[in-house]
């Protein structure tokens, strides 16, 4: 195949050149061709293209062409990722679980082609090429009653799409029918489950009423799909990118389902770090590690930016102390040669002694964080469903820890607990996904306490977190030793308060809040349904509800809008 | 050198051979696209707006207490039945309306509101829409005030094929017709209560009075099971994990 760079650059083309390796031509290849997603790699039968642009009356340029463009589909449309290719091969193996390997093998297979071609015929600039390459390879298929109709309802569907004519035998048409109301590009995960409920049934409807064998001449490439290998040969760190995409799309249940099954098909995870305790003021709490990663992951896909407060901060200044004798090793622009008549003698000549001095100052800094979460019976509870009030707290903590700040937590039902603010970023993760399930009541003492010098108290019972670089020696002998002075300045702690409502306290968390509200600037984010009335007190108060994952950035979209609110009213 | 009062341009100006440059032919095979049309695709029976339709009709169903002596699932289903036909869906648009119906379930809606409403809505929509295969998600569908309770009196009087992807409550294909309801989840009590025909397969674990006045069909379940008594059932067949536990072979 002389021709395969050039037709190759030009496949490429069409869709902007994406960063792949250049193709392989292989000698034998069982379907022809495919993208091979272990090696990331394109690879093609030379035998199958002569075969089939002889057998479609199509030239082998072309033919390749069409070929080249449905492989970069793959990596370009669908499945794309590795997350899209799990997700569907987990629905058809759940809804088609009656049906042999070889069958779902199929269906994921032409469904994965049909998204792919789908794409293609959409755009005026492939659709030719994908047309032609699909007739040629019907013509390929003679003899074989299932693909050819499987293959011709699905060029019927191409044609429609493409707004061409295509003539289908009358009794496909049924067949046709149910599949133009399927959305093949729809990533909605209820579309696409939807899409592949449909396509499937259709499939195995014909199967039923064709019979014959599945896998062969099935187009080009059953490999590209060969799920097993797939899944055996990503890596964790793949895995791991994948279970992050997935997370994002289902529910947590579906979702430890979902790693059962990778489980089960010799798929290797992730490993979760070691399980860990962290000590709370209500004892020692042990940490759901999977409830851990979990929303760790997701709260990836929703980093906050914080807007940075003028705070009082420590720095020093070189300051000209008092004078020494100058060595020769010393800077010479500092020596002061009048001390010795004008010569610059070693020992003799004195010198500026310069020393760092420590000044108070001001400066934009990010403060610290208070996470308050409710975790009362009404809230979801964390490892069975998904948490909008856990995963907002998760993204706030971890978006603060990246800028060098401390954690606090308060979690709270009808008993409270709280951790101290720490720089621990799980301990405080994990503080925050604990359910304790019970009536919604806050511990306003530990909330007033955590927001001022009274904190001092709390560290005094949790000794660990301030002196956790010292030896337990010198623990036991009650050494006492600061804390950063700066946890300890009310004004450096910003409050998040995540609940669903039905607070039992409520006008008293606000008042605290609104008290306050010069010091600690306070965001109350409503979850789940929320019905109290908190309107009153949104002036001095941000307010934030949220009735969907994707409201979550908007937490400090908000509070940034008033900041510049504020700002353009101040510069009138 | 003037032209109409102008200085002309001296000719040094001119960048001459700037196509010669080195950097530039780096980017040759990179030219500018032909612009071709793109196309939406084609599809049937995605309809927004009779997913709207469904949703305000749905919104002005009240139930008065499902505790209530008064209360007849069977004169709600009907009411249902009347308000919805005139309207034709497809199963994308019952799809659709079931993934919206968690955000239609609010704090302070009594059980009934949140549980047995949906589940008689949407068997009523199935029920009077064309074509056969249906596929329903209720892994949000619940009782906000407590969790763990679920869409119940789902398939009431079915007649046509339902997946369901996640867990149901009770009366699970209550006086079920015909058809075939397969719960990819757990199911609660009395599944297949008053059942007359067609088929019921749980993949996961199914709770107390199975198959409660069967009358004919059969129920299948694959995980385990709650407390099970025959003694109410005339009809039908009963399977736990591939056994006849009871009617005929």
């Amino acid at each position: 195949m002389k021709n395969l760079i050039p037709v190759w650059e030009k496949a490429r083309g069409h869709y902007h050149y994406p960063s792949l390796k250049e193709p392989k031509v292989v000698d034998k290849l069982d379907g022809g061709a495919c993208y091979d997603f272990k090696k990331r790699e394109t690879l093609v039968d030379k035998n199958f293209v002569d075969e089939t642009s002889r057998k479609g009356g199509i030239t082998s340029d072309q033919c390749l062409e069409g070929i080249l463009i449905h492989e970069i589909g793959h990596y370009m449309t669908f499945p794309r990722t590795l997350g899209t290719l799990i997700l569907a091969a987990k629905m058809i193996d759940d809804f088609f679980d009656k049906q042999d390997q070889e069958t779902r093998g199929f269906v994921l297979q032409t469904y994965a082609d049909m998204a792919d071609d789908l794409d293609s015929v959409l755009k005026e600039q492939r659709t030719n090429q994908i047309l032609d390459i699909r007739k040629a390879c019907q013509a390929g298929l003679e003899g074989d009653e299932l693909n050819t109709n499987v293959r011709a309802v699905m060029l019927a569907y191409l044609h429609h799409q493409a707004q061409r004519e295509y003539k289908l035998k009358p009794e496909l048409k049924e067949n046709f029918e149910r599949m133009k109301e399927i959305d093949f590009l729809n990533e909605n995960v209820e579309a696409m489950r939807l899409g592949i409920w449909t396509f499937g049934n259709i499939i195995v409807d014909m199967l039923k009423k064709y019979g014959g064998a599945k896998g062969s001449c099935n187009g080009f490439g059953p490999s590209d799909m060969e799920l097993k290998g797939i899944l055996q040969n990503a890596s964790p760190e793949d895995m791991k990118e994948a279970l992050r995409e997935i997370s994002g799309k289902i529910t947590k249940r579906e979702f430890d389902k979902l790693k059962e099954w990778l489980k089960e098909n010799g798929t290797k995870l992730p490993q979760l770090p070691q399980a860990i305790t962290i000590g709370t003021s209500g004892g020692e709490l042990p940490v759901d590690q999977d409830v851990l990663d979990y929303y760790k992951q997701l709260s990836m896909n929703y980093p906050l930016v914080i807007s940075k407060k003028l705070l009082e901060t420590e720095s020093t200044i070189r300051t000209w102390s008092d004078t020494e004798k100058w060595r020769p090793c010393k800077d010479p622009g500092l020596a002061l040669p009048g001390s010795s008549g004008g010569k610059i003698l070693p020992g003799i000549t004195r010198s500026i002694r310069i020393e760092h001095r420590p000044i108070k100052s001001t400066d934009y800094k990010v403060p610290h964080l208070l996470v308050v979460i409710d975790s009362s019976g009404s809230m979801p509870v964390p490892d069975q469903r998904k948490s909008y009030a856990v995963l907002g707290a998760y993204c706030a903590a971890r978006s603060y820890h990246l800028h060098g700040s401390s954690v606090g937590v308060i979690n709270f039902s009808s008993q409270s607990f709280y951790l101290p603010y720490t720089r621990e970023l799980d301990h405080s993760l994990g503080a925050i996904s604990a359910f304790q399930g019970g009536g919604t009541v806050v511990d306003i003492e530990m909330v007033r306490k955590m927001l001022g010098p009274e904190m001092a108290e709390l560290y005094a019972k949790n000794p660990e977190y301030s002196m956790r670089r010292l030896p337990r020696e010198a623990i036991k002998k009650e050494l006492s030793i600061g804390v950063p002075d700066d946890v300890f300045k009310a004004e450096s702690i910003d409050v998040l308060m995540f609940t669903d409502g039905g607070i039992y306290n409520l006008g008293e968390v606000l008042s605290l809040f609104e008290e306050r509200a010069e010091l600690n600037r306070a965001t109350v984010v409503l979850t789940h349904g929320f019905e109290q009335e908190i309107k009153e007190f949104s002036e001095k108060i941000n307010v934030h509800e949220i009735e969907d994952e994707k409201d979550i950035p908007n937490i400090i979209i908000e509070q940034t809008k008033r900041n510049f609110a504020h700002f353009a009213e101040a510069r009138g | 050198m003037q032209r109409n009062g102008r200085a002309e341009k001296p000719k040094t100006w001119q960048r001459i051979g700037i196509e010669e440059l080195a950097a530039s032919k780096r980017f040759g095979k990179y030219k500018t696209e032909e612009q071709k049309p793109v196309r939406e695709p084609g599809l049937k029976g995605h309809d927004e707006k009779k997913v709207e339709q469904l949703l305000e009709i749905y919104g002005k169903i009240r139930f008065i207490s499902y505790f209530n002596p008064d209360f007849m699932p069977e004169d709600v289903y009907r009411l249902m039945l009347v308000a919805l036909r005139k309207i034709h869906c497809t199963k994308y648009e019952v799809a659709a309306f079931c993934s919206r119906l968690p955000k239609c379930i609010k704090k302070g809606d009594s059980l009934v509101d949140s549980l047995v409403k949906p589940g008689l809505f949407i068997s009523a929509l199935i029920n009077s829409t064309r074509g056969n295969d249906f596929m329903i998600n209720t892994q949000e569908i619940q009782f906000i005030e407590s969790p763990w309770w679920r869409i119940a009196s789902l398939g009431y009087k079915n007649t046509k094929r339902i997946k369901v992807v996640g867990d149901v409550g009770n009366d699970l294909g209550e006086k079920m017709l015909k058809g075939e309801i397969h719960v990819l989840g757990n199911a609660g009590d009395t599944i297949g209560n008053s059942m007359r025909g067609g088929k019921i397969i749980v993949n996961g674990n199914a709770g107390d009075e199975i198959g409660n006045l069967m009358k004919g069909g059969e129920i299948r379940v694959n995980g385990e099971m709650g407390e099970f008594d025959d003694c109410r059932i005339s009809g039908g067949r009963i399977i736990h994990k591939g056994i006849l536990i009871t009617g005929d072979d």
